[in-house]
């Protein structure tokens, strides 16, 4: 009998520590179904997605969505970018230029996945119980970042909107995705721009007036307005440009001239309309790249400045006042300290600036040949900076616009502008040769400055060149059954 | 209840009246001597009066002494040998012979022990002789050659880091490949390096269907059967001490590089040819531009300010230039590495219980700064029959461990090894004197690191991790504890019932510290910095399990075992970081400023099983075997998350056959085969089902964001296997192994199905494709010299096999590159898939590759970007080797023995990307350089596969750039270990009451036969290396003492 009690105690024992309930739930994602219960979850997934595509790396030198600015910016005219870790490949045109290219591929993997979650908010939420101001308000918030993402594909991945206009550009998506989705065909580029449009529209009238206080990511409708400007600059429609840049720099006043000098990282900035901020938690290292004040242990300080660049800032103007020769870290290189981190290693990323949409209405005024009215934007600028307002009245409207470019390239440098002006406006990338000899002032060190001045294949930079267009990643065309080339 | 324990004492009471009513009658006392065919004693072996429970043991010099009834029998028996019988007198000596039938090997399986003759599985033993051999602080190490049909790869030399585990092939291509380890009857989810490998009395590679089904979803990829020791019935308590002491070192030295005079010669080249080539000014120009241009190149001038421009016109050094100082920063780096370990145990046991009790110290140095593992375990075995019918098995062990693992791969700087190949050594390690050259010393009259400040950023500024590497670290801290705990009970004759409960717990806990004073943490406002995380990991399982093997009638045998198990993991992470420390002195986050980061998750993962097996026999001839099992798994949804696997083996032992009979040199001769399915759930997802969002917070806010879709359908992989072997042993046992052919089709395979990117997912997780691993294993061992004073034994494993994929998604069924490989149906997994090298152009000494045109033509460019795409690509071998196995060698004269491992692999390639660092051209300026650079294009030197040097990077892309040049043949040799010892004679040891006494020296990858110059052969299984911590060579003295 003992026997059996000692077995039954023991077979007890052995059974009651297995569980039968197989199911187990994860502690770092929720279930979609959760996700879509209230409107405040669906809010979340603006935050989310904004949390995805500034702080997802493929590797280090793939930090976010500051990929593609900082891309952008080496693949201009005025950025010498060191022979380092990170941005070296996309100055000398090799990176974007190749299908299996890392940075391309991320940036693409970035939009999309974004462009994805808007299409779960803008096809659910109206199935989602919460009032219809605060549904409008996300829905608007959606549409907007879904617009910015397509006006973006069709900017770096395809050439000149207007010579490109019907050329095939990228596949659109307007509903979430399923395990069925096999990859949607590409569109032409004025369909890609259309929906951009459309989406950026529909959010400008859903938005309402809202503020976003010190989230300055959080799409408002100065913001909406900010990108339809940059997507009307693009499809030079001036009148268009010059309406909605003027409305989203209402209310923004121009940072004082001190400011300026302060590092580019506070999104508490005057002139900082729309930007993500960094916490020591979230700390993207886009800023290591731009800080060029940083020693290599401390950053990658890969973004320096063209000398030449330089001779078109006046010695008024408080920009001026950025660069400096290194003779230390980098002897020879020429600095633009317009970035630096702050003490703690973070620093916001800036994404539109009210001198930015003043400069859309100069530029897009000048379109119009509405001469004086654009010299007078143009000065409002200069005058923010202390630069210089020479008389420009007899200037041509090319030389005018001319002239607008290059403010554009002075005032926006690092901010991501660089290539898409070269292509929006069908230019060449401008590199020279530093005069032999030249040495940094005072000293016998030899000045740096471009070391690429030729396309990869040999052949001298030009205006509408391929080279400035993404290659699609093969993680696209290889897999999508509907692309074609 | 009560007349079963009255039955019970009355029984004992009966015996004891037996025993004493005998011990009356005619007692004889005997003495007498055991020894086994070369006349060694034989220590602790058992000698039975027949028909009763008394007995003893041999002592050791295998005499005995035991009392038994005049005209009675002794039953001798001993392990390895066959059990012998004599007849009761006063002197009793007995020659053991060897048992040649092997039938009393047993060897451990899933869920018990089986007899090796006639298993139908396919089985590997690694005993414990073998692993005492090995100076590894890792289990996973002890097996690289050791068995056939397992391939390990020991990626780093780091003290207390793991090989990675692959057998017969790769099963598996998103999912796990690793093999479940079992301890002790149950899986372990402790961390390996903290099993003792002293504890281990064997381990078994199960490698086919008939061997593994019973562990069902688990076993897809092999299981690995470690049974540690225990003490044996009737036996004195024996004490085993050993200790050993040795030195380690790199086991390949590193790349050699050129000197100061050679570099600065060719930094004046580097000047020259771009000025030249480049610039286009006259050679008289650029000489005079490239003299004046080195030194502020360089940011030093090893030659003192009495040569300001070292090297003249004509690029050599100019007469009486001599480098003032020459510091190796690979010397420098590589700290005096030793290895101590100290292990005592002490087993026994009585008529009912046994005991195996046994404490270790490990503290082992590696030869990178800073970097060492130490360990402390205990372990407590024991086995206790409570009643006749009732035994209980426990088995506990306590392991602490702290590893110092500072960066040991990756081009991340804290690597000190990697970092100490870029440094050339005109920049000095220690603060130097610039005109003397004479070292600059503190206070306390030591040398100043020399951070380099300096330096340009190519050869790292700011760097010396001899400066900071006593006051940084990466600790890794682990405690693991794992019990076993089981109850047999005899239900009936023939029936027993064995219910068990296992727990591993594993904490880790990590401590990384960044000094605010010293070094790069000291840079910035916010200096310094701290990360503390805990990884807790448990891991449960029980069974139930019964166990039939009824007497039959006649010839046949059978088994049948029927089961049920529930496993579950726990796993609880946290980390934090904090930065912004006041001072040295403090480490703990406490005391650092600025919060970095904080998260902690939870998973869990669950497993419920059901499983049964039949074992059949006829007249130890004819074996069957048949097995299943039924796994649910929590990482599967509920539709899909059971699965059936199963297994059908046969062997049939031709030398037991009438037909057999006259053939005497035939010891064992058998045939077996096995098939069946096994399964593998081991995706890196827990919860590979749901539609989930992931947390996302951003900025202090909730936040959500796609992470998957769906997939309700998504199930286990499978592993069809399919064994065919032979075991043969002749003349004696004097040569005996095993031949088997495999063939492992892996279907269903868990795929993450790349999507096109656009669809906001890059891939979705499905059952799509198809592999294959079919191979041949052998293994021979031969008794070469067997005479009494010699004996020679020699061991040959080999295995070869193909890895080859059969069929893939329809998605991807044209093939899909993967980093360095293309996988395509028909190829392997790791077919090597690049851009074609093209040579140096003998005109211009610039780097060429081949690319396809639009014509589809090959065509050589100088614009890598032409040729870094899929069209121009070629597919070129693969990184797994064509065979691999090991040689081992033991010898044995008289007292000395010595024995060797030779661990082999031949075929395959290894891409070498850590030397890339030190073949630039010339624009990494300070960055060192390899020798071969030497061998650079120069208008003399035309003939040449390494290009021109110049100050700025080639337009069409940097040599380096990924390509057929950098691969390299990966066939090698090594010595894994080498051994002398000997055993001092028992007239020495005996009057000190020492049982035994063996000396040795043991050297561990004492040399290796590669063909790549500074590369480390044992890199990764997909081939590529990785700046990797290199192998450790260890030289050690040791003595064993048992009393």
């Amino acid at each position: 009998m003992k026997k059996y009690i000692y077995i039954v105690i023991f077979a007890v024992l052995g059974l009651t520590l297995n569980s039968c309930d197989l199911e187990t739930s994860p502690s770092t994602a929720a279930d979609d179904t959760l996700v879509f219960s209230s409107v405040e979850n669906v809010d979340r997934v603006l935050n989310g997605t904004w949390r995805y595509i500034m702080e997802t790396y493929s590797t280090w030198a793939n930090p976010g969505w500051a990929s593609l600015l900082l891309t952008s910016e080496a693949m201009g005219s005025d950025a010498v970018v060191r022979n380092a870790y990170g941005f070296y490949n996309q100055y000398t045109f090799q990176a974007t230029n190749q299908s299996n290219n890392g940075t391309v591929a991320h940036i693409w993997a970035l939009a999309y996945r974004a462009i994805d979650n808007m299409n779960h908010i803008i096809t659910k939420i109206d199935d989602v119980p919460g009032d219809t101001a605060t549904k409008n308000r996300i829905k608007a918030q959606a549409y907007a970042l879904r617009g910015y993402m397509y006006l973006n594909l069709g900017t770096f991945f395809v050439g000149k909107y207007s010579e490109n206009a019907n050329n095939l550009a990228v596949p659109i998506y307007t509903t979430p995705t399923d395990g069925s989705a096999v990859g949607n065909a590409r569109e032409t580029l004025s369909r890609v721009m259309k929906q951009a449009e459309d989406d950026l529209l529909a959010a400008h009238g859903l938005i309402g007036s809202w503020s976003h206080g010190t989230a300055k990511h959080k799409i408002t409708r100065n913001i909406i307005s900010g990108i339809l400007a940059r997507l009307y600059l693009q499809r030079e429609d001036w009148a268009d440009a010059a309406k909605f840049a003027a409305e989203a720099e209402t209310n923004y006043n121009w940072m004082p001239q001190a400011d300026y000098l302060l590092g580019f990282n506070d999104l508490g900035n005057a002139e900082w309309i729309w930007a993500h901020g960094q916490t020591t938690d979230q700390n993207n290292i886009h800023i290591s790249y731009l800080d060029v004040t940083l020693s290599s242990t401390e950053g990658y300080a890969n973004f320096m400045a063209d000398p030449f660049f330089m001779g078109l800032f006046d010695e008024d103007d408080v920009r001026t006042q950025l660069f400096q020769w290194n003779t230390t870290h980098f002897p020879g290189f020429l600095m633009y300290k317009k970035f630096r981190q702050r003490p703690n290693t973070t620093a916001d990323q800036v994404l539109m600036r009210k001198a930015e949409m003043v400069l859309i209405q100069a530029e897009a005024l000048a379109g119009q040949n509405l001469l004086p009215g654009a010299i007078a934007k143009l000065n409002e600028l200069r005058n923010a900076r202390g630069a210089q307002t020479p008389d420009l009245s007899t200037l041509s409207q090319a030389e005018l616009v001319e002239e607008i470019l290059i403010e554009r390239r002075k005032e926006l440098f690092g901010e991501g502008f660089a290539l898409s002006d070269i292509k929006r406006r069908g230019k060449s990338v401008v590199r020279r040769a530093l005069p032999d000899g030249m040495v940094v002032p005072g000293t016998e060190i030899l000045a740096r400055g471009h070391n690429i001045l030729q396309f990869p294949n040999g052949t001298p930079f030009v205006a509408n060149s391929p080279f400035y267009d993404f290659t699609f990643p093969v993680t696209e065309t290889d897999r999508n059954p509907n692309w074609k080339n | 209840m009560n007349k079963l324990l009255n039955l019970t004492k009355l029984g004992g009471v009966f015996l004891l009246f037996l025993v004493f009513s005998l011990n009356v009658s005619a007692q004889v006392h005997v003495r007498g001597t055991v020894v086994d065919e070369l006349g060694e004693p034989a220590i602790g072996a058992t000698i039975q009066v027949k028909g009763t429970t008394h007995g003893t043991v041999t002592d050791l010099d295998g005499n005995f002494t035991i009392s038994a009834p005049a005209g009675g029998t002794l039953v001798v028996s001993y392990v390895g040998y066959s059990m012998q019988e004599v007849p009761v007198s006063t002197v009793v000596n007995v020659t053991l012979r060897v048992d040649s039938e092997l039938l009393d090997e047993i060897i451990v399986v899933a869920y018990g022990t089986a007899s090796r003759a006639g298993f139908t599985g396919s089985a590997s033993t690694v005993r414990s002789e073998a692993i005492e051999r090995a100076q590894v602080s890792s289990v996973t190490r002890l097996l690289q050659g050791a068995a056939s049909g397992v391939q390990s790869i020991a990626s780093s030399g780091q003290p207390g880091s793991d090989a990675n585990i692959f057998i017969r092939g790769i099963g598996s291509i998103n999912a796990s490949n690793s093999p479940l380890f079992i301890v002790d009857g149950a899986p372990f989810d402790g961390a390996l390096n903290s099993i003792n490998p002293a504890d281990i009395e064997s381990i078994n590679i199960l490698k086919d269907a008939a061997s593994t089904a019973l562990y069902g979803s688990r076993a897809g990829n092999g299981l690995v059967i470690i049974t540690t020791k225990q003490g044996r019935r009737n036996e004195r308590p024996v004490v085993d001490a050993r200790f050993t002491y040795g030195v380690s070192g790199r086991a390949v030295r590193d790349y050699k590089q050129v000197n100061t005079d050679q570099y600065f010669e060719m930094v004046w080249e580097a000047l020259r040819n771009q000025r030249m080539y480049v610039g286009g000014a006259s050679a008289t120009d650029a000489a005079q531009f490239a003299t004046n241009g080195v030194v502020s190149r360089l940011q030093i001038n090893p030659y003192g300010p009495s040569f300001s421009n070292p090297v003249g016109l004509d690029g050599r050094i100019v007469p009486g230039a001599v480098p003032l100082w020459d510091d190796n920063w690979s010397q420098a780096y590589t700290q005096d590495a030793r290895r101590m370990e100290a292990n005592v145990n002490i087993r026994g046991g009585g008529a009912a219980s046994t005991y195996f009790v046994s404490l270790s110290y490990l503290d082992d140095v590696g030869i990178a700064p800073m970097s060492d593992f130490r360990r402390y375990s205990g372990r407590v075995n024991l086995n206790n029959d409570i009643r006749s019918w009732l035994r209980l098995s426990t088995n506990i062990a306590l392991t602490h461990s702290i590893q110092n693992a500072p960066q040991g791969e990756d081009s991340n700087l804290n690597n000190a090894l990697m970092f100490a190949r870029l440094v050339p050594s005109f920049y000095p390690v220690w603060e130097r004197n610039r005109e003397t050259g004479a070292l600059i010393l503190d206070a306390n009259g030591n040398r100043i690191p020399d951070f380099g400040p300096y330096r340009p950023s190519a050869a790292q500024p700011g760097w010396n991790h001899l400066g900071t590497a006593s006051y940084n670290f990466n600790r890794v801290m682990r405690d693991v504890a794992t019990a076993r705990v089981a109850l047999d009970i005899d239900l009936m004759k023939g029936l027993t019932y064995r219910t068990s409960v296992n727990i591993d717990y594993n904490n880790r806990n990590d401590h990384n510290y960044v000094n605010p004073e010293i070094g790069p943490g000291s840079s910035g406002t916010v200096k310094g910095s701290v990360g503390r995380n805990n990884i807790r990991t448990t891991g449960l399982t029980t069974n139930n399990v019964l166990t039939y093997q009824p007497s039959l009638e006649g010839l046949h045998s059978l088994r049948v075992l029927l089961g049920q198990e529930y496993y579950e993991r726990n796993i609880v992470d946290m980390r934090g970081t904090r930065s912004g420390f006041p001072s040295l002195g403090f480490t703990q986050p406490s005391a650092a400023s600025q919060l970095d980061n904080f998260t902690g998750i939870a998973d869990q993962y669950k497993l419920l099983s059901y499983f049964g097996s039949v074992e059949y026999n006829f007249n130890h001839r004819y074996y069957g075997s048949a097995s299943i099992r039924r796994d649910g798994s929590s990482r599967f949804s509920p539709k899909s998350r059971w699965g059936t696997f199963w297994a059908l083996g046969g062997s049939w032992r031709i030398s037991e056959e009438e037909f057999m009979q006259n053939a005497d040199f035939v010891d064992n001769l058998s045939l077996r085969a096995s098939y069946g399915g096994q399964g593998n759930d081991g995706l890196n997802e827990l919860y590979a089902y749901k539609a989930l969002f992931s947390i996302a917070n951003n900025l202090g806010e909730s936040g959500f964001v796609t992470n998957r879709m769906a997939t309700p359908n998504l199930k286990w992989e499978t592993n069809l296997n399919f064994n065919v072997g032979i075991d043969y042993s002749f003349f004696n046992r004097r040569l005996s192994g095993s031949i088997e052919y495999f063939d492992r089709r892996s279907k269903d395979l868990l795929f993450d199905v790349p999507r096109p990117t656009s669809i906001g997912y890059p891939s979705l997780p499905s059952n799509a494709g198809s592999m294959k691993n079919y191979g041949v294993e052998l293994s021979v061992t031969g008794r070469i010299i067997n005479t009494s004073d010699w004996r020679w034994d020699l061991t040959l494993n080999a295995t070869h096999y193909r890895n080859k994929i059969t069929s893939l998604p329809t998605e991807l069924r044209n093939g899909f590159t993967s980093g360095t490989k293309r996988v395509a149906v028909g190829g392997s997994l790791h077919d090597w898939f690049m851009v074609e090298w093209g040579g140096v152009d003998p005109e211009d000494g610039l780097p060429q590759w081949w690319m396809t045109n639009g014509q589809g033509e090959r065509v050589l460019t100088k614009t890598y970007s032409q040729a870094n795409n899929d069209a121009s690509k070629i597919i070129t071998g693969t990184a797994l080797p064509g065979l691999m196995g090991g040689v081992t060698s033991n010898l044995r004269f008289k007292h000395f023995d010595l024995s060797a491992m030779f661990a082999y692999s031949i075929g395959g390639k290894l891409f070498n990307q850590d030397k890339w660092q030190i073949q630039h051209t010339g624009a990494s300026v300070g960055r060192a350089w390899s020798v071969e650079m030497l061998n650079r294009w120069t208008p003399e030197n035309r003939d040449t596969d390494v290009p021109r040097l110049q100050s700025d990077a080639f337009a069409g892309g940097a040599w380096t750039n990924q390509s057929t040049r950098f691969l390299v043949d990966a066939s090698y040799v090594r010595l894994k270990n080498l051994t002398l010892g000997y055993n001092i004679p028992s007239s020495i040891l005996t009057p000190l009451h020492i049982t035994s006494c063996r000396v040795f020296l043991a050297g561990e990858n004492l040399f290796t036969i590669f063909g790549a110059e500074g590369m480390d052969p044992e890199q990764a299984l997909n081939g590529v290396s990785y700046f990797r911590y290199p192998a450790m060579r260890t030289a050690s003295v040791g003595v064993n003492i048992t009393f």
